[in-house]
């Protein structure tokens, strides 16, 4: 009952959550012949202006065009932020809404607590992480551009894997601040830095200066264009995020046990 | 014979430099009714959430069902056979009434469906309704019915009738009456003397986080009594500053004696003292509370 109660309470983020994902998967797979053309008009109105290289390769190449704007930019900042709020949560949001009184005289333990919600966290960011991986495929059916599974889902896992550092910051800024909407305006705020800093990177592949590579959730998180062989992987940036994530939950659990309700 | 349940030696909480709880000593046997009395912030709320676990004592020990209150294991199984009704009686907001039933019913293998159905009706409780559209009242008694139905030994309750109209408050009375007569020990706190004096067999007052009164309320009706005194010429402060003596007033010719035992040597103190007119009278619990705190 415990599964079902994490589940009740946040519920309703994940479910918003997964019809924004949705649209955003959707909208780039169908509106892709509309983009394209967007681009050609733009080019036929200024041709003397140079094309961005990434706009070049996205019209001529559909996986890196999916890759660009899902993975790698729109679709990756939508589930980093809807996975920073369904992190919030816990004792210390109870604690602010009053019913933590009601919890804690229940028999279980507050590690099993912070295990189950942390679990059901991971369990909606990963199914929410994977909508794309099936939705594109099965979309692009419609627009005659095949999308292979195998990539969809191979960059699904990085996302989710790489990204699990956002879902665990949402974990411990909610444990560390008692109060029901600081921490989302903090965790909010964080991200939404993040990705203000990040966007000139981002969009035109200018390199990073190197306390931002250090940092960079959002390079792990997209990997590489095509991930087709074992070395295309980040695995040592992914490694350094799951370790920074785990370290996160580690904290919040360790500040949960010692902590007077 | 009845054995203590619930214990606590020295315990102690701070919050920074201010103490909350002091030296708290307590006893509380088993199938009795105990009152917690105290002003606010007197140390109660914090008293009853280090029993529970939700608290660290910053010193001393507890113990209930002699399991180790400080122990998070232990704890857990402490837990186990207790119902605890919290001051503020929140419960989630985005559960149903039937969903949160059911929800607390999963932790508790000894839980009274036969009891549930009674609260239920008894309280007319709308099992549809969502926790959050419930009233104050309606919140309090879907609060209660998780906690009575738990099939615990030991109900912890903080305010438990705040919020009740006075029928509800009578019904709940009723209740723990009948639930101490099963065999459960209830230990609660109240700001209501009436209900404390109307159900329970022992009484505990604290204030400022230590404990002033630690005895049954038989005990306090037969011993404590209010010895109020006329003298012929006007008498000095301290004259009864005698064992048993609680609080002295003194206002010329007239002396009123609080007194927790020692009632006939304050009398014959006071004949000794050529008083014109001696009155012995008992004493109410609120009248032991107020005094009680008067005299700190």
């Amino acid at each position: 009952m415990l599964w079902y109660k994490a589940w009740l309470e946040t519920r309703f983020r994940f479910l918003i959550a997964a019809i924004l994902v949705c649209a955003c998967s959707a909208f780039f797979v169908l509106g892709n012949p509309f983009i394209l053309g967007t681009w050609r008009e733009w080019q036929q109105l200024h041709p003397h202006e140079q094309e961005r290289a990434w706009i070049l390769r996205a019209t001529a190449d559909y996986p890196y065009f999916i890759w660009h704007f899902v993975f790698r930019i729109l679709l990756q900042q939508l589930w980093v932020l809807c996975a920073i709020l369904i992190g919030f949560g816990g004792l210390s949001r109870e604690s602010a809404q009053g019913t933590v009184g009601f919890t804690l005289s229940l028999p279980i333990g507050r590690r099993r607590l912070v295990g189950v919600n942390t679990c059901v966290g991971i369990i909606e960011i990963a199914l929410l992480g994977f909508i794309p991986a099936l939705l594109i495929p099965i979309l692009s059916v419609f627009i005659d551009k095949p999308y292979p599974v195998i990539q969809g889902i191979s960059h699904s896992l990085l996302m989710v894997l790489g990204g699990l550092v956002f879902f665990s910051l949402g974990v411990i800024l909610s444990t560390l601040i008692q109060s029901e909407h600081t921490p989302t305006l903090i965790g909010v705020g964080i991200v939404a830095l993040f990705y203000f800093i990040l966007t000139p990177y981002a969009d035109d592949g200018a390199p990073e200066p190197l306390w931002l590579k250090m940092i960079d959730a959002s390079r792990v998180m997209a990997g590489t264009p095509y991930l087709s062989s074992f070395s295309a992987y980040p695995w040592v940036g992914l490694g350094l995020s799951l370790l920074v994530a785990l370290v996160l939950f580690c904290l919040a659990l360790r500040i949960t046990e010692k902590r007077d309700y | 014979m009845s054995s203590v349940i619930l214990e606590t030696e020295a315990l102690s909480k701070n919050y920074g430099r201010f103490e909350a709880v002091r030296q708290l000593s307590l006893a509380v046997q088993q199938g009795s009714i105990t009152g917690f009395l105290g002003q606010n912030g007197a140390g109660k709320s914090s008293t009853i959430k280090m029993l529970l676990g939700m608290m660290r004592p910053t010193s001393g020990s507890g113990r209930i069902f002699d399991l180790r209150i400080d122990h998070p294991g232990q704890s857990i199984n402490i837990r186990k056979r207790t119902a605890f009704v919290n001051e503020d009686k929140r419960l989630y907001d985005y559960m149903t009434v039937e969903q949160i039933i059911n929800f607390t019913r999963s932790f508790f293998p000894r839980w009274r469906n036969d009891l549930e159905k009674h609260l239920v009706e008894e309280f007319g409780l709308p099992l549809d309704r969502k926790i959050k559209k419930l009233s104050k009242g309606m919140r309090t008694q879907t609060a209660l019915l998780l906690a009575f139905c738990r099939g615990a030994e030991l109900l912890i309750l903080d305010e438990p009738t705040e919020g009740l109209d006075p029928v509800n408050i009578e019904k709940v009375l009723k209740l723990l009456v009948g639930f101490a007569a099963e065999g459960m020990t209830v230990f609660f706190s109240s700001h209501q003397i009436f209900e404390v004096e109307q159900i329970a067999d022992h009484v505990f007052i604290i204030d400022r986080g230590r404990l002033l009164v630690d005895a049954s309320l038989d005990q306090m009706k037969e011993e404590y009594r209010r010895i109020n005194l006329v003298f012929a010429g006007p008498v000095e402060k301290g004259t009864f500053a005698l064992e048993g003596v609680v609080r002295e007033q003194i206002d010329g010719r007239t002396a009123s004696v609080l007194a927790s035992g020692n009632t006939e040597r304050i009398v014959d103190c006071a004949r000794g003292l050529h008083a014109t007119s001696i009155d012995v009278l008992p004493v109410s619990l609120k009248e032991i509370f107020l005094e009680s705190l008067k005299g700190r």
